[in-house]
C-alpha cells in the first residue's frame, strides 16, 4: 500500500513540476512577445507606419443594456463623441426593470418609429424602436423582451445597417480614438472577421470635462484606492498583455471580450450569431467563428489590437467580483465543452491544440488541479515525503516570478500608452503585484472552484453587479 | 528534475527582470529622449533658416549623413512641418541628395522605408518628368514591404504626380496578390498631383491585370471625378465583361452620381431581376435609380418594393422618397403586402394608420 502511495506521489510530483514549467514557459513567452510587439507598435506609430483614412469603415456600435440606468447615459454620451466619421449607436434595452430606456428617451428626446427590422438571426420580440432626431450620429434604442446578453446583441445585429458591428458593455467607455484603432486590422487585411480590443479598468482614469470633440480626450491615470479594484488592474494588464498577444501571433485567440470587440456582420450571421443559452456568449462566438470558418475552409483571421482601449468598470466589492468571476468560469466551461470537437484536430491547427489546451488546463481545470495538488501535499506530509523547505522555496520562487511578469506587463502598458503615474502609484503597483500573486490567486481559485461546484444551480444566472457613474467610480 | 525546473524558472526571472529594467529605463529616459529630439529639431530649423537665406550651415554631404539616421529624419520632418515656403525650394535644389537617400533607405527595413516615403509624400513637390528616377527607387521599396510601407509608397507616388509609376505599383501589387483596401486606394488616388482623368483612364485600361480591390479602388476614384467621361466605357464593361462581384457593384454605384441616359435601361433591367446572374446587383441598382426621375423608373421601383430581397425593398423605398413620391402615389395596398408597407412607412415617414388617428383627433378637437 505504502509503495502505491509512494508511486502516486512521485507521479504527482513529476506532473506538477511539468505543469508549472509549461505554465511558466507560456507566461514568459507571452509577456516577452507582448512586450516586443507593443514596443514595435509604439515605434511604428512614431514613424508613421499606420493607415490613416478619413472615411474609415462604417461601424454599428451595439450596446446591450439590462438595468443600466446609472451608467447608460455616460456611456452613450461618450460614444457619440468618438473621433470617427461614420458610425451609428444602437442601444438594446433587454427588458430592463429600471429606467434604462426612459433615461435615454428623455435626454435625447427620442421618438418611436416604425422601423422594419430584418430578422437575420432569431431574437426575442422587439417591442419598440426609438430614434434620436437631433444627434449628429444616428442613435437608435431597441426595447425588447428579456432574452439575455446574446439575444440583445442578436437584436442589435438585426437592426444594424453597417457591415461591421462593435459590441460594448453599457458600463464601459471607449477611448476617443478606439474606433479608429480597432478598424486598423480590417483595413490591413480583408480576411479579418473579428478584432478584440484592450480592456482596462475604468476606475483608474478620469476624463477631462472638455467640450465637443475634445471631450473625453485628456485623461489622468491613478491606481484606484479600492484594494479589489487595484488588484484587478494588475490582473487585467497581465492577461491582456500576455495571453492575447501571444495567441494573436498564430490566429489562436479564443476570447474577444464582450466589453469591446469588432465583428464582420455577414460572417457572424452566417455562423448563427450569438448563442443565447450560455453565460460566456463572447467566447462562444469566437469559438463559433473559428469552427465556422475552418469547417467551410474560408480564409479568416481573428485579431487583437492592443492600441484600441476600452475602459470598463471592475467590480469593487467581493460579492460582485465573486458573481462576475463565477459567471466567467461557467461561461468558459460551457464553451470548452461545446467546442470539445476542436481538441487536437488537425483541421483546427493551433486553435485546437495550443489555445484550447491552454484554456482547458490552465484556465478551466486549474482550480481542480490545484486542489489535487494541495491534497497531494497533505498526503505527502502525512507519509513523511514532503520536503517543506523545497516546497516553500519553490512557491516563493514562483510567486516572485509571477509578480515580476505582472509588474513588467504593468509598466509596459504605462510607457506604450504614454501615461504618467506618480511615484506613489509605482510603489503601490509593486506591492499589489506581490499580494496578488502570493495571496489573491487563492481567492480566484476558490471562486472558480465554487463555479464548478455550483454549476447546475448557477448555469443560467447572470447576477447583478452594482454600477456607479464613471465620475464617481474612483 | 527539480533542479532543472528551478533553473528554467531562474532563467525566466532573469529575462523578465531585464525586460522590467528596460521598461523602467524607457519610462525614465523618455523625457531625455524627447529633449534630445527637440534639440535635433532646433538644429534642423537653424539649418533650414540658413538654407532659406542662401548660406546653409551644413554642406550637402553632412545633410546626407545626418538624414540617413531615422531619428534625424524624424527631426527633419518635424522641422519641415512648421514651414511652408522653404520646403519646396529645399527639395527642388536637393533632388540628387533625396535620390541618394532613397537609395540608402532601400537597404533599410520596411518600417524606415515607409517613413522615408511618408516624408517624400508630405513635402516633395510634384515631378511630372517621366525620367525622374525617384519613383523607381520608391517602387523598389515594394519588394519587401508591409501594408504600411505600401500605403506610404503609394502616397509618395501620388504626390509626385507621374502616372506610370502608379500604374506600375498597382500592377506589381496585383501580381503579388497583395490586398490593399479599396477605400485607401480611392482616397490616395484623389491626392494624385497630375491629370486625374488620364490616371483613371490608364488604370482602368489595365483592369484585366488588376485584382478586385484595385478595380474597385479605381472605380471609386473615377466616381469622385467630375464629368461623365467614363460612363460609356463602364457601361460596356458592366454589360459585356466577366468582372468580380464587388467591381460590378462599384460600376452600378457609379451610375448613381453620374446619371447618363444610356445607363437607365440597364439599371431598370437589373432591378427587375431579369438577368439571373446579377440578382444581387439589384440592391445597388435600386439605389442608383434615384438619379433617374421618370415614370418608368417610379413604376419599376414600386414593383421592387415587393422584392423578396430586403435590401432591394429598402433601397427602392429610399429612391422613391428621393424621387418625391408620396404614400398615396405608391398605391400600395396595406392589406396585400405587409413588408412593402412597413418599409414605406418607415422610409417615407408617412404612416397611414397614424395619420388617420391624427385626423380623428383633429376632428374631435374641432367638435
Amino acid at each position: 500500500m505504502s509503495q502505491i502511495i509512494f508511486q502516486v506521489l512521485r507521479g504527482m510530483e513529476v506532473f506538477f513540476l511539468l505543469y508549472l514549467l509549461l505554465y511558466a514557459s507560456y507566461l514568459f513567452l507571452s509577456v516577452a512577445m507582448g512586450a516586443w510587439r507593443l514596443y514595435r507598435l509604439d515605434r511604428m506609430r512614431a514613424i508613421k507606419n499606420e493607415l490613416k483614412h478619413e472615411f474609415y469603415f462604417p461601424v454599428s456600435i451595439l450596446v446591450p443594456a439590462h438595468n443600466e440606468e446609472v451608467t447608460i447615459l455616460d456611456n452613450v454620451q461618450s460614444l457619440l463623441k468618438l473621433d470617427y466619421q461614420l458610425y451609428e449607436v444602437i442601444v438594446v434595452d433587454d427588458g430592463s426593470r429600471d429606467n434604462t430606456s426612459q433615461v435615454l428617451i428623455d435626454y435625447f428626446h427620442m421618438k418611436e418609429v416604425s422601423r422594419p427590422i430584418r430578422l437575420s438571426i432569431p431574437c426575442k420580440a422587439i417591442k419598440a424602436v426609438y430614434e434620436a432626431p437631433d444627434t449628429r450620429i444616428r442613435l437608435t434604442l431597441l426595447r425588447k423582451e428579456n432574452g439575455g446578453k446574446g439575444d440583445a446583441l442578436n437584436a442589435g445585429i438585426n437592426a444594424s445597417q453597417y457591415p461591421y458591428f462593435l459590441c460594448i458593455d453599457a458600463d464601459s467607455v471607449l477611448q476617443w480614438d478606439s474606433l479608429e484603432r480597432i478598424v486598423q486590422p480590417v483595413m490591413e487585411d480583408d480576411d479579418v472577421v473579428a478584432v478584440g480590443g484592450l480592456i482596462r479598468v475604468a476606475q483608474c482614469i478620469r476624463f477631462s470635462p472638455g467640450e465637443g470633440v475634445n471631450a473625453h480626450r485628456e485623461l489622468s491615470y491613478h491606481l484606484p484606492w479600492n484594494f479589489l479594484t487595484c488588484m484587478q488592474v494588475m490582473e487585467y494588464d497581465r492577461s491582456f498583455l500576455a495571453s492575447r498577444i501571444l495567441l494573436d501571433g498564430f490566429n489562436g485567440n479564443l476570447i474577444i471580450s464582450g466589453a469591446f470587440g469588432l465583428f464582420k456582420k455577414n460572417v457572424v450571421i452566417a455562423a448563427g450569431g450569438y448563442a443565447t443559452d450560455v453565460l460566456g456568449e463572447d467566447m462562444e462566438l469566437v469559438a463559433k467563428l473559428h469552427a465556422y470558418c475552418r469547417n467551410n475552409m474560408e480564409r479568416y483571421s481573428i485579431r487583437y489590437e492592443p492600441n484600441a482601449v476600452c475602459w470598463s468598470q471592475a467590480p469593487s466589492t467581493l460579492p460582485d467580483l465573486f458573481k462576475q468571476r463565477r459567471r466567467w468560469h461557467i461561461g468558459l466551461f460551457q464553451c470548452i465543452t461545446r467546442y470539445r470537437f476542436m481538441l487536437l484536430k488537425s483541421r483546427f491547427g493551433m486553435v485546437g491544440t495550443v489555445s484550447y489546451l491552454y484554456y482547458l488546463l490552465y484556465e478551466l481545470y486549474s482550480p481542480i488541479i490545484e486542489v489535487i495538488g494541495l491534497a497531494g501535499m497533505v498526503t505527502a506530509a502525512v507519509v513523511g515525503m514532503l520536503n517543506t523547505t523545497f516546497m516553500l522555496r519553490f512557491y516563493l520562487l514562483f510567486a516572485v516570478y509571477s509578480s515580476i511578469l505582472t509588474i513588467t506587463a504593468f509598466f509596459q502598458r504605462i510607457y506604450t500608452q504614454n501615461i504618467r503615474i506618480s511615484r506613489q502609484d509605482v510603489f503601490r503597483a509593486c506591492i499589489m503585484c506581490l499580494i496578488e500573486n502570493i495571496f489573491f490567486r487563492f481567492v480566484f481559485d476558490f471562486i472558480r472552484l465554487n463555479a464548478f461546484l455550483g454549476y447546475r444551480k448557477n448555469k443560467e444566472t447572470w447576477g447583478t453587479i452594482k454600477r456607479v457613474r464613471h465620475n464617481e467610480a474612483r | 528534475m527539480r533542479m532543472q525546473v528551478r533553473a528554467v524558472i531562474y532563467f525566466y526571472i532573469f529575462i523578465c527582470a531585464v525586460l522590467l529594467i528596460f521598461n523602467l529605463l524607457y519610462i525614465f529616459r523618455s523625457d531625455r529622449v524627447r529633449r534630445r529630439q527637440q534639440k535635433k529639431i532646433r538644429h534642423w530649423n537653424t539649418y533650414l533658416d540658413s538654407f532659406a537665406e542662401g548660406s546653409p550651415v551644413w554642406d550637402s554631404g553632412k545633410v546626407f549623413r545626418r538624414l540617413q539616421n531615422i531619428q534625424e529624419l524624424m527631426a527633419f520632418h518635424e522641422a519641415l512641418e512648421s514651414r511652408s515656403q522653404e520646403t519646396e525650394a529645399f527639395f527642388r535644389e536637393n533632388g540628387s541628395l533625396i535620390l541618394a537617400l532613397a537609395k540608402t533607405y532601400r537597404e533599410k527595413e520596411a518600417m524606415e522605408q515607409a517613413f522615408f516615403a511618408y516624408v517624400v509624400a508630405a513635402f516633395y513637390p510634384p515631378e511630372k518628368d517621366q525620367q525622374d528616377p525617384l519613383p523607381e527607387q520608391l517602387l523598389g521599396y515594394l519588394d519587401r514591404s508591409t501594408v504600411y510601407s505600401r500605403e506610404n509608397v503609394l502616397s509618395a507616388l501620388y504626390a509626385l504626380g507621374n502616372i506610370q509609376p502608379v500604374e506600375h505599383a498597382f500592377l506589381l501589387m496585383s501580381q503579388r496578390g497583395w490586398y490593399h483596401d479599396s477605400r485607401l486606394l480611392s482616397d490616395g488616388l484623389n491626392r494624385f498631383q497630375g491629370e486625374k482623368e488620364l490616371l483613371a483612364a490608364r488604370l482602368w485600361s489595365r483592369r484585366g491585370q488588376l485584382t478586385e480591390c484595385f478595380q474597385v479602388g479605381i472605380l471609386r476614384f473615377a466616381d469622385t471625378l467630375s464629368g461623365d467621361g467614363f460612363a460609356e466605357n463602364f457601361l460596356r464593361a458592366l454589360q459585356t465583361e466577366q468582372l468580380p462581384t464587388e467591381t460590378r457593384f462599384a460600376l452600378v454605384r457609379y451610375f448613381r452620381r453620374h446619371a447618363v441616359p444610356c445607363a437607365r435601361p440597364v439599371l431598370l433591367q437589373l432591378v427587375k431581376g431579369e438577368t439571373a446572374r446579377d440578382r444581387e446587383l439589384a440592391i445597388a441598382a435600386a439605389a442608383s435609380l434615384a438619379s433617374y426621375p421618370d415614370d418608368e423608373t417610379r413604376q419599376v421601383l414600386k414593383e421592387a418594393l415587393r422584392s423578396p430581397n430586403w435590401y432591394v425593398r429598402q433601397n427602392a423605398a429610399r429612391s422613391l422618397k428621393i424621387l418625391g413620391m408620396t404614400w398615396e402615389e405608391t398605391g400600395i395596398d396595406s392589406g396585400k403586402d405587409r413588408y412593402a408597407v412597413e418599409m414605406l412607412e418607415y422610409i417615407l415617414g408617412a404612416r397611414p394608420a397614424a395619420e388617420e388617428e391624427k385626423k380623428e383627433k383633429e376632428v374631435l378637437a374641432a367638435v
